[in-house]
């Protein structure tokens, strides 16, 4: 009986002196943060993760393209796609942009690697390199962040304007660190990001493109946000640094049409890669849903020499389609005007789509996305050119690289105003369908004017609604005006 | 404790000798209460001698007594009873089991049991047979509107689906609301780990018909025993143990049944909605001519644009909803045998059930079996032993969204091939079948179906199979061992583990896999939970009315969980279905978590004379939850009772049997976070370039504890004519405090979820939420006369929920607008609905001015004065009997709630876009200037002409009050009388109909107006059921 009272109390007094270590367990599917950014491999998985976000429907995997193109002036919604890009193509108010979290994340964890990288086991050209390129990618970022949700450095309305977008540039993984910031400048914001390009250029790798941060994708990048920003001289020197940075080439007219068939556009720059079947965003959410109901390359070219009766069933949803007005922009013998064709029945309606986006990578719903591609560079240095009433002549070269390769004659005798609407017609006709139209009008300061009503610059609906859970979570930044 | 104060009664019997001079003899024979058969081995006693017998294998005893004996029959597992015999010399008698006894014992954990008079704390106790034979899967269900202070609410009419039960209350925002749940001791683990395809209640692993009681500990007083997990309430289920006794008891339980939905929605016919989107268009294209109007919506609806009004009114119409929810079966039957003798008793049970949904192809089957043994080793060692095993099968529905856990809305889905979302949607000229019987519009022939809903549900929901197994063991071994007559000592171990197996098999022949030649989802879940703990109790009487008692006990809980989960696609046909037969492997998934608690709890109790009990608890817990410094916490309860009827100016009053003034105080907590919710962790990201990444996961909070829950109880239990009239009636007041709030931080500082696109938050300890409650319970017997006895239960629970604290300087939380200091959880925010401009049919709306307009800021915001939170529930039951026959009624009610009904906000498109509409809000559009009406005039796209406008079917259109009174349960059942059951040599028959959810009074207009959580897009809708059984015993 002793012997049964003693165990008794022996058992209950060794579960409570052990307490303290009966209560550990490690979690098996996280590193705690003190340690996860110590090795090489933790941070090459982390700067793995910053590329992800450009992958997010939200980024590059499909608003930043298609939803940009909903929202401006060259597209029609066909609503088949029940009720999906409607709301965007109306510009109704609040159905716009997202993706603030997503931009700030990729940030935040960005600056989390600049942070670890002195201490690591890297080599000092390693990091580096490694600098160079999550600095090129924190410039895209502050970039997007900024044409999405600030007006445009020369272009903002004063009346209207509440800044540019918060300024983040330390780590944040401890409750302790999280910080309550206001909107900054916008100029700052470009500080920033020329300050970031700059280091990129130095830095970043020469090789790895397109679908990784190189040099020339941070010299291509300047170029466009020297642009916006309507720095002309940097615009043109840039442009001119990146075509001769040997990322992407010029393709011709012969395989123009085949360039947006194959997998990797070789005109890219920077490409956003998708490779596995299950980074396909699927047929609710993906780019070639939102253009297209032709399922493949495959499908779209047999469709194009011959239309069956009956037709295959659609895949897609191809919502959104361009109007009449804009491939009536085509001249005859245009080879871009390629890329639109008659897609499948879908709810009854038959319709022109752009087939840029076609399930390429041979999984339907996944394309890779190209950020940016040589043809960008001649325009925007052409643009600059034009625009700072520097060497026209070389403004004219680069805009008729663009016509002629498309199979239209060279242009000539232009006077600059005549020049600059071509180079704006050429921007519109390349570039189509591929995320620029809105950004282009809003940093120009110009009208969207279409025909479920206009948009006019200085409407609360050029700029993207900071979400409004943001704006309660944090009382020192300003809303966009009207939301 | 039940046998001490049996031990402790016999003892004080044997005190006084009085001596008497005549002797006599007494016989008779003793009866079981429970079917009638003989009792051997009950011992009788002479009251005030030494003197006693037992009753032989027929029951019959004889004894010799001094004249006018009082005699006491007792037998493990029946009352005690004590007869004044006079100058009898045959005493038969039938001895009260004591499942059946007025003095019912409420289990308060750990082993420990009082009586309703002994009990300090606020309990719910309802009995096994008070659910039994009803068609539902788990027994949370079955609780629904019979327990004052418990509200049960279905999350959806999946059988065997997730049930959501709050005791007394929401008082968590963001952690868990859901009580423990202790099986035979064994903490069970409550997660639905369904792997997303269907709604899977843990719970369901035990067949009701095994349940010998229910008690719910709603206060401290009780609850606090355990601690850190009781702040949401303990739910104590006790299975149904052996009885002694010479013969085994047979019980063989049979029923079958249809069930049937409740309601269909009324749609709009071909006819009808080729008018309203001519309509639509018209308003969009002022221009055009109106014949223009029609032959353009003729076009978008694949029809010949020149059909005469006589065509049209001859184009079919198809019953898609029809086609999906159909009647379906319910099947149960069930084995048990109870017996043994004073040293072993056994309980054994098989059982088999099957439900269909209402919704096609939805269905549950369980095979379980249950043994409980008690053994008797010697006079001092007794091993209580017990193992549940279950096998689930259920089919889950098509195109459930993958919620998992206790996270509200589970089972929502507005998947256009569900045809839980769909069915009401699709436009009613598409068939449904080919003239064939194939299935219509599937991609392989090239066909589509017409609008926005192109999928053709029915072949989905036939079709893709997802399928989710639960094979689940629950076992308990407890061995007591009895030191002295007042000291027992316990040693108590229990194991809970469960596997889910899932699988989704998408069907290359259907809309959405046809081009991926068919996906297959996999997931495979176990979770092993185990409880261990050892108890001492001792009670000692010290004079003649002080009783002391003392529990004291440690415990040590552990859960590990580990998921494996496969996608693949390419199947080359569709009768190949298992992951082997993929061509493309698209993805593979893993998860590992597991948390650990420990314990030590004491519970001191005292008694004076039976009219004043004070009993106090302390426990002190850790969790591996929260932070290093604060993971352990003391959690303690007083509690105190007035037996007033026992008091010497009432202990002899005929009318007030029972009056007794209760009062408790104490403290309980909640864990209820992610398992590493304190750590600062990096976590998976997603994949690039063939790498996978790593990101910050969480922020973390080192500082991180307990969420507190303190209540406050005042308890009144009162007994009138001999119970005739009896109750209780309880006031709460529950504060939880350092809630475990997600604190919405900018996500301007980028730490992401699991969802980029939610915002980044801290778990902090921040946050209050009060609920104040009143509870009234009362049973009545109106009439016990010639036979025919008609008793009446009501129950009332009224509750008032207020959110009074947030973080520093915030009202609103950010993230949720339905969380503010002031008002209750869930409170709708939004721009209240103007109505119709009744000049051109526009839908307008009040802004934070309180001025009339059509387009609103989201500024513009407000709570509406109402919300999601029942402010009254309970039940009532009336039950008849007369002779064998008995009647008896659950009306079930729930009033307060008010919710949007999300489901119709896809429902009123009215031509805008190509789905169908309800036919409300085609029969009141507007359609004439000057018309009053609620319902604005159809509108292309659900946007008005000018781009400015929103989308005019906002929300705030479409709160609705969901409250309802339901006639849960009716039964009519008949015991073939005795006489007939001695030649059957049977002892009992019971046949009876019965029916579930029969009738429902509600102004909800969707589905059905029970569903948890403020989104019922989708949701499977409870279903109506009838249900014939028998219960024979042997």
């Amino acid at each position: 009986m002793k012997y049964i009272i003693q165990s008794f109390v022996l058992t209950m007094g060794l579960l409570i002196a052990s307490c303290s270590s009966l209560l550990d367990i490690e979690p098996r599917q996280s590193i705690d943060s003190s340690v996860a950014l110590t090795t090489r491999e933790g941070i090459n998985a982390a700067v793995t993760s910053v590329y992800t976000y450009l992958k997010a429907q939200v980024t590059y995997g499909r608003d930043l393209i298609a939803i940009a193109e909903a929202l401006a002036d060259e597209t029609q919604i066909i609503n088949r796609a029940g009720g999906r890009y409607v709301s965007e193509g109306q510009n109704v108010i609040n159905n716009h942009f997202l993706g603030w979290p997503t931009y700030y994340t990729a940030i935040n964890e960005i600056n989390l690697i600049l942070e670890a990288l002195p201490t690591s086991p890297f080599s000092e050209a390693e990091r580096a390199s490694i600098e160079g390129e999550i600095k090129f990618l924190r410039a895209l970022n502050y970039f997007n962040l900024a044409r999405v949700f600030a007006f445009d450095p020369k272009v903002a309305i004063a009346s209207l304007n509440k800044g540019g977008v918060p300024i983040m540039t330390t780590g944040i993984k401890t409750p302790e660190q999280v910080q309550y910031p206001t909107r900054a400048s916008v100029a700052d914001v470009y500080s920033l990001i020329y300050q970031d390009l700059t280091t990129a250029v130095a830095k970043a790798p020469a090789t790895g493109g397109p679908n990784r941060a190189t040099k020339a994708a941070a010299l291509a990048l300047f170029a466009r946000v020297a642009l916006y920003n309507e720095d002309f001289p940097n615009a043109i020197k840039y442009a001119t640094e990146a075509l001769a940075a040997g990322v992407g080439r010029f393709v011709g007219n012969t395989d123009y049409v085949a360039a947006w068939r194959s997998n990797t556009h070789p005109e890219s720059i920077f490409e956003v890669l998708f490779q596995t079947r299950q980074e396909s965003l699927g047929v609710n959410n993906s780019i070639q849903t939102a253009y297209t109901t032709i399922e493949s390359v495959a499908q779209a070219n047999s469709l194009a020499a011959l239309r069956p009766t009956p037709l295959p069933p659609a895949n897609g949803y191809g919502g959104i389609v361009p109007t009449t007005a804009f491939l009536n922009l085509h001249q005859t013998g245009d080879v871009r005007r390629q890329l639109y064709q008659l897609g499948l029945n879908r709810s009854n309606s038959t319709v022109i789509e752009c087939t840029k986006f076609l399930g390429k990578s041979g999984v339907i719903y996944m394309d890779n996305v190209p950020v940016i591609r040589i043809s960008e560079l001649y325009l925007i240095r052409a643009e600059a050119q034009a625009r700072s009433n520097g060497d026209l002549a070389q403004a004219l070269a680069d805009v008729n690289m663009i016509r002629t390769r498309a199979g239209l004659t060279a242009a000539t005798g232009l006077t600059n105003a005549q020049l600059q609407a071509e180079i704006v017609l050429q921007r519109r006709l390349e570039l189509a369908f591929e995320g620029h139209r809105w950004f282009d009008l809003k940093r120009r300061g110009q009208d969207v004017i279409k025909a479920t009503g206009n948009v006019t610059y200085g409407d609360t609906r050029i700029l993207a609604p900071i979400p409004n859970s943001e704006i309660l979570a944090n009382k020192n930044l300003a809303q966009n005006s009207g939301y | 404790m039940k046998k001490f104060l049996l031990a402790n009664w016999l003892l004080a019997t044997l005190f006084c000798l009085p001596v008497m001079a005549q002797e006599v003899t007494v016989s008779g024979r003793v009866t079981s209460s429970d079917d009638g058969s003989a009792l051997p081995g009950v011992s009788v006693q002479v009251k005030g001698t030494t003197r006693g017998t037992t009753t032989d294998a027929n029951g019959n005893y004889k004894i010799t007594t001094p004249a006018n004996p009082r005699l006491v029959f007792s037998f493990i597992g029946y009352t005690s009873q004590e007869v004044e015999a006079g100058s009898r010399t045959t005493v038969n008698l039938t001895l009260q089991s004591s499942a059946n006894e007025l003095t019912e014992f409420i289990i308060t954990g750990y082993g420990a049991a009082v009586t309703k008079k002994e009990a300090t704390g606020a309990t719910a106790n309802i009995k096994g047979d008070a659910i039994e034979n009803l068609p539902v899967q788990s027994f949370d269900r079955a609780l629904q509107g019979r327990a004052a202070g418990v509200q049960i609410t279905s999350s959806s009419g999946v059988p065997g689906g997730a049930v959501q039960v709050r005791i007394r209350g929401v008082g968590s925002i963001t952690a868990g609301n859901d009580p423990l749940y202790v099986v035979d001791g064994v903490q069970i683990n409550t997660r639905n780990d369904g792997g997303g395809n269907v709604s899977s209640n843990p719970l369901s692993f035990l067949n009701p018909n095994d349940i010998e009681s229910i008690d719910v500990l709603k206060d401290a007083a009780t609850a606090a025993i355990y601690g850190a997990q009781a702040a949401n309430g303990v739910v104590l289920v006790t299975t149904k143990r052996g009885k002694a006794g010479a013969k085994t008891r047979v019980n063989i339980n049979y029923y079958k049944g249809i069930v049937d939905p409740i309601r269909k929605l009324d749609v709009l016919s071909t006819q009808q909605f080729i008018q309203i989107r001519t309509e639509a268009l018209q308003a969009a294209r002022p221009t055009l001519t109106p014949v223009a109007s029609r032959t353009l919506a003729l076009s978008q609806l694949g029809l010949s644009t020149d059909l005469t009004d006589e065509a049209i009114a001859a184009l079919p119409n198809y019953d898609w909803q029809g086609e999906s929810y159909r009647p379906g079966s319910v099947d149960n039957v069930d084995l048990s045998a109870q017996g043994g003798n004073d040293r072993t008793t056994f309980y054994l049970s098989g059982s088999f059930n099957q439900q269909d949904a209402s919704l096609r192809n939805v269905d549950f089957k369980r095979f379980s079996s249950k043994l409980n043994l008690t053994h008797k080793l010697n006079n001092k060692l007794a091993v209580d032993a017990g193992l549940n095993v279950s096998a689930i099968t259920q089919r889950g529905p098509y195109g459930t969204s993958g919620n998992t856990g206790n996270a509200a809305n589970v089972g929502s889905t507005t998947a256009f091939g569900a045809p839980q979302y769909a069915a009401p949607l699709i436009l009613p000229f598409n068939p449904i079948y080919n003239p064939d019987g194939s299935y219509y519009g599937l991609p392989a022939s090239g066909v589509t179906m017409v609008g926005d809903l192109s999928q053709n549900i029915v072949a989905n929901s036939d079709l893709i199979k997802s399928k989710t197994n639960v094979n689940q063991l629950v076992g308990n071994l407890g061995l007591t061992y009895s030191l002295t007559k007042d000291l027992i000592l316990k040693g108590f171990g229990g194991l809970d583990y469960r596997t889910v197996n899932s699988s989704l098999f998408n069907d290359p022949r259907t809309s959405d896999y046809y081009n991926v030649r068919g996906s297959l989802n996999q997931f495979v879940n176990s979770n092993i939970g185990l409880t261990s703990n050892v108890t001492a109790n001792y009670t000692k009487t010290i004079g003649e009315k002080h009783l002391v008692s003392a529990l004291i006990g440690a415990e040590y809980r552990q859960e590990i969980n580990e998921t494996t989960t496969l996608n693949a696609s390419g199947f080359p046909t569709p009768d190949l279905n298992t992951a082997n037969a993929a061509a493309e492997p698209v993805s593979v998934g893993g998860a590992w978590t597991g948390f650990k608690r420990a314990g030590i709890f004491t519970n001191v109790r005292y008694e004076y004379g039976k009219r004043y009990i004070l009993s106090g608890i302390l426990r002190y817990d850790g969790s591996s939850r929260f932070g290093t410094d604060n993971r352990w916490g003391y959690f303690p309860s007083i509690s105190a009772k007035w037996n007033i009827a026992e008091e010497s100016f009432l202990n002899t009053s005929n009318t007030i049997s029972d009056l007794g003034l209760r009062f408790s105080v104490g403290s309980t907590g909640n864990d209820q976070v992610d398992n590493f919710a304190a750590r600062q962790l990096y976590g998976l990201s997603s994949v690039y370039q063939g790498n996978s990444g790593i990101r910050p996961s969480q922020l973390g909070n080192s500082n991180l504890r307990w969420e507190r829950n303190v209540t406050y109880n005042l308890g009144l239990d009162y007994g009138f004519f001999g119970g005739r009239i009896k109750g209780s009636f309880e006031a709460f007041h529950r504060t939880s405090r350092d809630l475990l709030l997600n604190r919405t931080v900018p996500s301007s500082n980028g730490v992401a979820l699991e969802n980029t696109n939610t915002n980044t938050v801290i778990t902090e300890n921040i946050g209050e939420v009060v609920n104040k409650g009143l509870e009234f319970d009362i049973t009545t017997v109106n009439v016990n006369k010639g036979g025919f006895r008609w008793e009446t239960n009501f129950n009332i629970t009224l509750i008032d929920n207020k959110v009074t604290k947030l973080f520093e300087g915030t009202d609103v939380l950010p993230g949720n607008l339905a969380v503010r200091v002031g008002y209750p959880l869930f409170t709708n925010v939004s721009v209240p609905y103007a109505g119709v401009n009744p000049a051109n049919g526009r839908p307008m709306w009040y802004d934070l001015n309180g001025d009339i307009t059509y387009l609103f800021r989201t500024a513009d915001q407000r709570p509406l004065g109402h919300s999601a939170i029942s402010k009254i529930y309970g039940g009532f039951t009336n039950t008849l009997s007369y002779g064998g026959i008995e009647l008896s009624a659950l009306f079930q009610y729930d009033q307060g709630k008010t919710v949007q009904n999300l489901q119709e906000f896809r429902f009123a498109d009215n031509g805008g876009v190509l789905r169908n509409s309800l036919l409300y809000y085609y029969e009141n559009r507007w359609t004439t200037p000057g018309q009053i009406t609620s319902v604005p005039r159809p509108a292309e796209n659900r946007t008005e002409v000018s781009g400015r406008v929103s989308s005019y079917q906002q929300i705030s259109r479409f709160y609705q009050d969901a409250s309802y009174i339901r006639l849960k349960q009716i039964t009519l059942s008949y015991n073939l009388p005795s006489s007939l059951m001695q030649h059957l040599k049977m002892s009992s028959v019971k046949i009876y109909a019965q029916s579930i959810n029969a009738l429902t009074w509600t102004k909800w207009t969707g589905f059905d107006p029970e569903f948890a959580g403020t989104d019922n897009s989708g949701i499977i809708p409870q279903s109506r059921s009838y249900t014939f059984g028998i219960q024979i015993g042997l």
